[in-house]
């Protein structure tokens, strides 16, 4: 488990993710706040709405032809706090990312609120985000996408 | 797709797809012949099961109006399930309207306000869309899940699937197809026994 109570480095999958996450961990922050994304992200940010900005997955999963992030811009962890202007706007994101990646077909993700102190529903970051993920089929891959998992108290 | 014949059924291949994605019994690929030949979409609200898929809230705009219910097929390791739909069918996130939104938010509030009998303080949001091959979904009518784990297992949402599963579920078809072609009803073990070999029974034994 991470001190900083924003992120989990359990669920880093690749070598300079950890190390990102590891700093993040020591500055103790919340890595998808306004003020430290850039710190951290590197990724140009495709497009700025009122609630989310878009960009593209720093890390994408491993088999995917497109793998976008919607942020949300203020720090919430629960789709319980977003308004129906906030929630038109994903959805417009969403559409822009779709029709900027010529995706097919895919899935769109959202891992949402914090179990308890020690577990976790999978997120790398507690940050509200939301994924938009087009498999890549000519990889022969399965991709699947993490909601759960065992709780690690035992 | 090109690989799977259905005799005398002239489906796309987002037909196909849904129907490989869909058929983990022989039943269930008889009905998804039946309904693709028919048109008939299982989450449109004139062809829903009323027991099956049990409306327990409907919020939107008219016109623009989403329901929800459990999932009768929840997965492993989850302590809630919940499927919201559009009443009207729709297929692509391209589709969707601000109304949309509006909807599932009102719905989402719904099931955060306890009446629903499951805990929803976290869990994941999976909306799969678009080309069924490439999302790995069975219902093509759009539709978001809701998904509570209950932390005693792994819980993951397939968007594909990998080559080996696919080749399993393509060979499972071609032996629904076979069964199909000998106008077999399911459940007849002692019957499908006499037109599988060996193997293919042993294939698909569990799903007859």
């Amino acid at each position: 488990m991470s001190e900083n109570k924003f992120i989990d480095k359990n669920h880093a999958r690749l070598e300079d993710q950890k190390q990102v996450m590891e700093q993040i961990d020591d500055d103790g922050v919340c890595p998808f706040c306004e003020e430290n994304l850039a710190k951290y992200h590197k990724k140009e940010i495709i497009e700025q709405g009122d609630y989310w900005l878009l960009t593209e997955n720093q890390w994408p999963y491993d088999n995917t032809l497109n793998h976008y992030l919607v942020i949300y811009k203020e720090h919430i962890e629960h789709i319980n706090d977003l308004s129906p202007e906030a929630g038109r706007e994903l959805i417009e994101l969403f559409q822009l990312a779709s029709k900027k990646g010529h995706i097919k077909g895919g899935g769109l993700t959202m891992r949402f609120g914090v179990p308890n102190e020690d577990g976790n529903y999978g997120s790398t970051v507690t940050h509200l985000h939301a994924h938009l993920i087009e498999p890549d089929l000519s990889a022969g891959e399965k991709v699947k996408f993490k909601i759960g998992h065992p709780n690690n108290i035992d | 797709m090109r690989d799977i014949k259905l005799a005398g059924l002239n489906f796309s291949d987002e037909d196909i797809a849904s129907i490989l994605n869909g058929s983990r019994s022989y039943k269930q690929f008889l009905e998804m012949i039946e309904w693709i030949r028919e048109g008939v979409c299982k989450f449109c609200p004139e062809h829903r099961d009323p027991k099956l898929n049990k409306v327990i809230c409907k919020k939107g705009v008219p016109g623009f109006e989403w329901v929800m219910w459990h999932n009768p097929y929840s997965h492993s390791h989850t302590s809630g399930h919940l499927i919201i739909a559009p009443e009207r069918h729709i297929t692509h996130i391209m589709d969707m309207t601000k109304n949309d939104w509006q909807a599932i938010g009102e719905l989402s509030f719904f099931a955060m306000s306890g009446e629903v009998q499951i805990d929803v303080s976290g869990g994941g949001f999976v909306m799969r869309y678009g080309n069924p091959a490439r999302n790995a979904s069975s219902i093509r009518h759009l539709h978001a899940n809701i998904i509570i784990p209950d932390e005693t297992g792994n819980v993951k949402a397939t968007l594909a699937k990998d080559l080996e599963k696919i080749a399993s579920t393509k060979k499972r078809v071609r032996i629904f197809e076979k069964l199909r072609q000998s106008k077999v009803e399911p459940g007849d073990d002692e019957v499908i026994k006499n037109i599988l070999t060996e193997e293919e029974f042993n294939h698909v034994k569990e799903r007859l």
